[in-house]
């Protein structure tokens, strides 16, 4: 049953009901030559046995017409609910009610925190703009044609290795 | 699967057409191994008679969304045993105080009073009684999916694979639960392999 890995559960052909009758009774030649994995063996096969002896749970005569009951039941309850409304919708209405009143909530919420700082940007960019600190837009109309025709030198580094 | 009209893969054909007939053939075939299957997770047979009954009424139900290709038995075992992990749940959520439960105030009372019946020689049928409480005690001590498990190993139609498929995980998975399971039972049970009352089979 379990060429791959014989070691690994030596007693599990003894696992299942009637081993014996089965002529599952595993690795002979080890069972003949170990006394311990006799012993092993034997203890398991006496729990498989106590296992299959377990007396069957009683069962009530009218076990099978309280089921056949129970289907006419539902089968009844079927067609009396409306048909769009029918596989269960008490159980996933009220969740998905609920997923939609965390995603709403939290939607609004995003935006509240959005807009929040969008308000604060706005005031900062108000506040500086009248605070006079900006040159006139006049002084900047040629700034990018200056920058281009006088382009900053570059650092002397020898006179400035000279300096004390 | 379906050549042989009796298999349970036709009788659940059948059960989607609405037969009620091969519906009642299914019940009758499997109400056994679910009711024992039900009664060793839960230790009370009124609420596994409930519960096996939710696993028919769960069968019946979702008979349209059957495929052929799953085998019954494994489908069934798998509603039953998922019906099981919820009333577990259920019960770990919502612990029920058994009425045997002592009342503190009357702690040194016994739970029950009996007739002493001066019969000092029982009957073997009480030992018997008593080893299969045993066992049903250390079954019942065991983590649930080592359990089920050992359960599922004793029906003979279902393949280590299928019992796998059930619980969820590995062939080597499944016959590793199985392996240390019945070291559990071994060991809590020693006593009464050792003593020759629960003998192999010859």
């Amino acid at each position: 049953m379990n060429h791959d890995q014989p070691e690994k559960f030596p007693h599990e052909q003894v696992w299942r009901r009637n081993p014996a009758a089965s002529g599952r009774t595993g690795p002979q030649t080890r069972l003949a030559t170990d006394p311990q994995a006799r012993a092993e063996r034997a203890l398991e096969m006496a729990l498989t046995s106590m296992l299959d002896r377990l007396p069957p749970v009683p069962i009530p005569s009218n076990f099978t017409s309280r089921i056949l009951q129970a289907v006419e039941r539902e089968k009844a309850d079927q067609t009396l609910k409306p048909a769009g409304l029918r596989p269960g919708w008490r159980s996933w209405f009220p969740r998905a009610a609920f997923a939609g009143l965390l995603l709403g909530t939290g939607g609004i919420v995003y935006h509240q925190i959005i807009i929040g700082k969008r308000l604060a940007l706005a005031r900062d960019v108000a506040a500086i703009s009248q605070s006079g600190l900006w040159p006139a837009p006049e002084v900047l109309q040629d700034f990018d044609t200056i920058q281009q025709i006088n382009p900053t030198p570059a650092a002397d580094t020898e006179l400035l290795a000279l300096l004390p | 699967m379906s050549a042989d009209p009796n298999s349970d893969a036709a009788l659940m054909l059948r059960v989607k057409e609405g037969d009620v007939a091969a519906f009642t053939e299914l019940v009758e075939k499997y109400q056994q191994p679910v009711i024992n299957l039900a009664y060793r997770s839960l230790r009370d047979l009124t609420e596994a008679e409930d519960l096996a009954q939710t696993v028919f009424l769960q069968v019946y139900k979702s008979a349209a969304r059957y495929q052929t290709t799953a085998k019954f038995s494994t489908w069934l075992f798998t509603i039953a045993r998922n019906l099981c992990l919820n009333e577990i749940r259920r019960r770990t959520r919502h612990p029920a105080q058994s009425l045997d439960y002592a009342h503190p105030d009357q702690s040194d009372q016994p739970l029950r009073q009996f007739e002493d019946i001066k019969n000092f020689s029982p009957p073997d049928n009480l030992l018997q009684r008593e080893l299969e409480a045993k066992i049903e005690q250390a079954l019942a001590d065991l983590p649930e999916n080592q359990r089920t498990a050992i359960l599922l190993c004793r029906q003979e139609e279902l393949s280590y694979e299928e019992i796998g498929f059930v619980l969820g995980c590995s062939i080597s998975a499944t016959k590793s639960l199985i392996h240390r399971g019945r070291e559990t039972l071994k060991q809590k049970l020693k006593p009464y392999l050792h003593s020759g009352a629960w003998p192999p089979p010859s």
